[in-house]
């Protein structure tokens, strides 16, 4: 059945052609007459204090204007906890932090400039893991956190380096235990790592006369950046005004603020000319922030027959040197701590961690990433030991509508349905055929399943807007204020929106560079909730429009406006068609024939604000900070060689509730990309430290991601339960696909290799590693 | 960006390209042999290498040429990878040199470059060291053709100012059985941590090893245990272990054990296919 004109099919991405002819204009594409170019100076060491910096000879360098330090701009900048200057003040905390700042006619100027700036340094020693931070004598990382500045919610601990702990309490855990039949207990990991978006960050920032800040920047988030350098730099709102155009990829790393901080206060330090930041890839990765660390041990107890009874989890994130949005991503974790299941009683603690590891920030997942990873893997040890079959304990515990969350909130009538999320997933990867085929004496294919659930994290008054305006032929422009991130939103959009309107999605135009000036105000283009959120507004802001549409025709027309209705781009009498308007004769207002007009132009005006949502009690966790969960079941099938520990991918799938697709070829799209980021995590991608807490690989020579030719067979399918406020049904798909996988692949090895595997990266070396260490036990 | 400034030559003979070295050597440039660029753009870019000049060979006729002669090949040590992939006839050493970076950047990168380059792998050279390949290296005496095993220890031994200009390679040898195997940490496009490449002749394994290693090398006396049939395989690959010319790598790709761990089976395939029996 047919139900939708545009809505569910797959017409070409809007800025697809643009992209794939390079066309589009990125930020670093951005060059000015007069604009000035900046290089940094980092840091060599993981943890010392600053001695002295000498800038004279970098000073007289060609076409050097300024070269700031630390104490030229000791402003706090950080996301929600002030731990952060734009350049390090005093002491620098980890390996590559942003030490100094070259401002030159050229970039080249600029970066010859850098060896001529002598810094000298105290070496400290470095806290190098989340043990030694923990560790009761541990150095400390933020020797003042007590005196810190930090949004409500989050809950610093002074005198150690936890910058933030959340508490989950639910039911009686000692109860849950008693009651349980079977328990383990476990620890999980894994280290940093990178987003490695393919653009790397920049920004762009000037100071007009009359005080007007322009701030141009790979931002998924301009609003947040327009509020926040208020408050850090006391600028009036009205006065900054952010661009953010397409982005090559963000995954949570272009979320909050940047570069945005330190570009303004160059640009300050030069008379306000415009002042462009842009990172190295090698700067992307260690001065601004990459993927969080994480440990994390689960005590699990089931009955007998499976059903989870218990679960006690103590979550550590490895932050790294600053918290910037880590701090909420411990916290998100304890929302989701359980993952999709129904657990009656439990008690989580999730700390946010520092270290003198590089900082970290939002990575697609955000934190149900990494629970996922311990309770998937958790779910598989225990089905070990039960002697039952894991996605059969993964369907007896799955959360469905009337459970309650960790956070105690009833899962509504929305919830997703997670059991047929895994039997589809059982069909499309073949489980009945068997999770453990021996192929032959050295070689074996396996199986391994991971579920996900998760919900957006962020602020309970979190909003979205939408605004139409009409051109000549009738066609609409639509101002929403998602940053294009390489997910395609906008065409999802745009596609509610010609669905509102019964018209084609070529007569809808997508403001593509997002101006905070004149688009709608919006959170961030974050946490997967722009297709439900804006779209939300986008179905208001059309109401608006055929209202005012109709009541113009209904003029013209002589008719009742409830008589009328909207498509192929006319207004009409429901129930004589042939009677109608144009809408390009409607929407600028109508023109009689003797010159008289009428009611002027049509302006779609549409809004959304997140509904009922709280935070949660500092000492239980209650309240209800989620508006919608995804759930979605994965599974991955490997074919490792038992020999040499090198194995394939062969498998991918995924399998999610969505409610609705509204355009099935971005959201497969969105769903195979972020198994393929999963599924790189996973198999390589982590930071190595030496003992000095210097990351050895910190380029892309030496920091691998997967390539194209390296991926699977991806499996994709989608369960359809509708979420009654989403936009024709749909809720946030964008990060999801990634959230299972880690766990999935681990599972298919542990399967694979007879052991329980507990760390990633999973490299052939730390399989063969894990299996020398278990003969020697 | 590479932030300094340097002056480019393309010369378009040896004699002039050798010259024009020694010329800007004496005035403390620096010069560089430049050929793909893959190693000297991107380090240039991190100021790891710094130089004045750049000499770009590319223009060089003797180092384009790719031709069979009655008993040899003849390849110009400029034509990139991808040139010789697909235009040789020495399947061993296509085989070798296409795990090298990935297809665009062996668009770019050379044999010479290859072999001549930074990085301790030069992969190229295995081949031309198991089938005992001449290089001609021009200087400012004209052309010379050595044989690789007189030039080559660990790395191409260059006097100040050479240039490798071609190889050449003994036909018959490239019809012979050969074996190879190239382990990485993960992904195939990779650095190797250890590839084996050996091929029979006359009944006796010759073999070359990199990635083990600091450097490439073929050894004599490893060759003795490789053919020494009164050891099982499992024997000869651990004691080709302990005799290796230096500590094995460990680093952040891999470990020393898990290089050497990997070495010993590349050994025991190595002998399987080739010696066979088992």
């Amino acid at each position: 059945m047919d139900q939708y004109k545009v809505i569910g099919k797959s017409p070409p991405r809007k800025d697809s052609k643009d992209k794939v002819k390079g066309k589009v204009k990125y930020v670093n594409d951005i060059n000015t007459v007069g604009m000035l170019h900046t290089a940094l100076k980092t840091s060599p060491h993981a943890h010392a204090k600053i001695i002295s910096i000498d800038i004279a000879e970098a000073m007289e360098k060609p076409g050097v204007r300024k070269v700031i330090t630390g104490e030229d701009i000791p402003y706090i900048v950080g996301l929600y906890l002030g731990d952060k200057y734009p350049l390090a003040l005093g002491k620098v905390r980890h390996y590559g932090e942003a030490v100094a700042a070259v401002i030159a006619d050229s970039e080249r100027e600029a970066l010859e400039a850098l060896d001529a700036i002598k810094i000298s340094y105290e070496e400290l020693s470095p806290v190098r893991s989340i043990e030694e931070a923990m560790n009761e004598d541990a150095a400390l990382v933020h020797e003042e956190l007590d005196t810190y500045q930090h949004i409500d919610g989050i809950y610093p601990e002074g005198d150690s380096n936890v910058a933030n702990r959340t508490k989950i309490r639910k039911g009686d855990i000692d109860l849950g235990f008693e009651e349980s039949d079977f328990i383990i207990e476990d620890t999980f990991s894994y280290p940093q790592g990178d987003h490695v978006a393919l653009e790397t960050r920049a920004a762009i920032a000037e100071i007009k006369e009359d005080g007007q800040v322009i701030i141009t920047s790979t931002s998924q988030a301009p609003f947040v950046v327009r509020s926040l350098m208020s408050s850090f730099f006391n600028i009036e709102p009205g006065k900054i005004t952010v661009t953010a155009p397409p982005l090559g990829g963000g995954f949570g790393g272009k979320a909050g603020i940047q570069l945005e901080g330190l570009a303004y206060l160059l640009s300050k330090a030069v008379e306000g000319k415009p002042v462009k930041v842009v990172n190295t890839r090698e700067q992307d990765m260690m001065a601004s922030p990459g993927r969080i660390g994480f440990e994390g041990k689960v005590k699990l107890g089931c009955k007998k027959d499976g059903e989870i009874m218990a679960m006690k989890l103590h979550y550590m994130f490895d932050t790294g040197a600053y918290a910037d949005y880590s701090v909420n991503i411990s916290r998100a974790a304890a929302i989701a701590c359980t993952g999709p299941y129904n657990v009656p009683h439990l008690t989580c603690d999730s700390l946010c961690v520092y270290t003198n590891h590089p900082f970290t920030n939002a990575y697609r997942g955000f934190g149900h990433l990494e629970l996922a990873f311990a309770i998937e893997r958790a779910l598989d040890v225990m089905a070990d030991k039960l002697g039952m079959d894991s996605a059969e304990l993964r369907k007896k515990n799955a959360i469905k509508a009337g459970d309650t969350s960790p956070t105690n909130s009833v899962m509504d009538e929305n919830t997703g349905d997670l059991s047929k999320c895994i039997d589809r997933v059982k069909e499309l990867i073949q489980w009945e055929e068997g999770t453990y085929i021996p192929l032959g004496e050295n070689k074996v294919r396996a199986k391994g399943m991971g579920c996900l659930w998760k919900a957006p994290a962020m602020p309970t008054n979190t909003d979205a807007g939408a605004i139409l305006t009409f051109n000549e032929d009738g066609s609409i422009n639509l101002n929403c204020s998602i940053v294009e991130i390489g997910q395609g939103t906008g065409t999802g959009l745009a596609q509610i929106l010609a669905e509102k309107f019964k018209m084609d999605l070529e007569k809808i135009h997508i403001v593509t560079d997002i101006n905070t000036r004149v688009a709608p105000h919006d959170w961030a283009t974050a946490a997967s909730r722009s297709l439900f959120m804006a779209g939300r507004a986008v179905m208001e802001a059309a109401e608006d429009a055929l209202t005012q549409i109709k009541e113009t025709a209904a003029a013209v027309l002589r008719c009742p406006s409830e008589d009328l209705d909207v498509a192929e781009e006319r207004v009409f009498i429901k129930d004589e068609p042939h009677i109608g308007l144009d809408l390009k004769d409607v929407v600028l207002g109508y023109v009689y024939e003797n010159g008289n007009a009428i009611r002027g132009q049509i302006i779609g005006r549409g809004r959304y604000i997140a509904r009922r949502i709280t935070g949660i009690d500092k000492e239980t966790g209650e309240g209800k900070p989620a508006l919608e969960w995804t759930l979605g079941a994965e599974a991955v099938e490997v074919e490792l060689d038992l020999k040499d520990y090198s194995y394939k991918i062969l498998k991918s799938a995924c399998v999610m509730d969505v409610g609705k697709v509204i355009h099935p070829d971005l959201a497969r799209g969105q769903v195979v990309g972020a198994m393929s980021m999963g599924l790189s995590l996973a198999t390589d991608e982590a930071y190595v430290f030496n003992s000095r807490g210097q990351v050895l690989n910190n380029d892309l020579r030496s920091f691998k991601i997967m390539r194209y030719g390296e991926m699977p067979e991806y499996l994709v399918d989608f369960v359809e339960t509708p979420q009654g406020d989403g936009p024709y049904g749909a809720r946030g798909l964008g990060e999801q696909g990634i959230i299972g996988i880690p766990a999935a692949v681990i599972n298919a090895l542990s399967k694979a290799m007879g052991m329980q595997l507990k760390e990633l990266p999973l490299t052939p070396e730390n399989l063969w590693r894990a299996r020398k260490e278990e003969n020697t036990i | 960006m590479i932030s300094y400034d340097f002056e480019y030559y393309r010369p378009d003979t040896y004699e002039g390209a050798v010259k024009l070295f020694h010329q800007l050597n004496n005035e403390s440039k620096n010069p560089l042999y430049y050929s793909g660029g893959t190693e000297i753009v991107t380090n240039a870019r991190k100021n790891v290498i710094k130089t004045g000049a750049i000499i770009d060979i590319k223009a060089i006729p003797e180092g384009n040429l790719l031709r069979e002669t009655e008993d040899a090949i003849l390849l110009g040590a400029n034509l990139t990878l991808n040139e010789i992939i697909e235009g040789s006839n020495f399947p061993l050493l296509n085989n070798v040199i296409r795990k090298i970076a990935d297809h665009t950047v062996r668009n770019r990168l050379t044999l010479g470059g290859n072999i001549c380059g930074r990085l301790a792998y030069r992969e190229a050279i295995l081949p031309l060291l198991t089938t005992e390949a001449k290089m001609v290296v021009a200087g400012e005496n004209g052309l010379k053709s050595m044989s690789v095993g007189e030039i080559f220890d660990k790395r191409l031994k260059l006097q100040k100012g050479e240039i490798l200009l071609q190889v050449e390679i003994p036909k018959k040898d490239t019809e012979l059985p050969y074996y190879h195997e190239r382990k990485e940490k993960q992904g195939e496009i990779d650095y190797p941590l250890v590839h084996v490449v050996a091929l029979k002749k006359e009944e006796r394994i010759k073999a070359a090893f990199t990635g083990i290693c600091a450097f490439p090398f073929r050894s004599p006396e490893i060759e003795e245990i490789l053919n020494d049939k009164n050891l099982s395989f499992e024997e000869r690959a651990k004691k080709v272990v302990d005799k290796l010319p230096s500590n094995s790598r460990d680093d952040v790709f891999a470990s020393k054990d898990f290089r050497e761990f990997l070495m010993e089976r590349s050994i025991i395939h190595t002998l399987k296919n080739l010696e066979g029996g088992i």
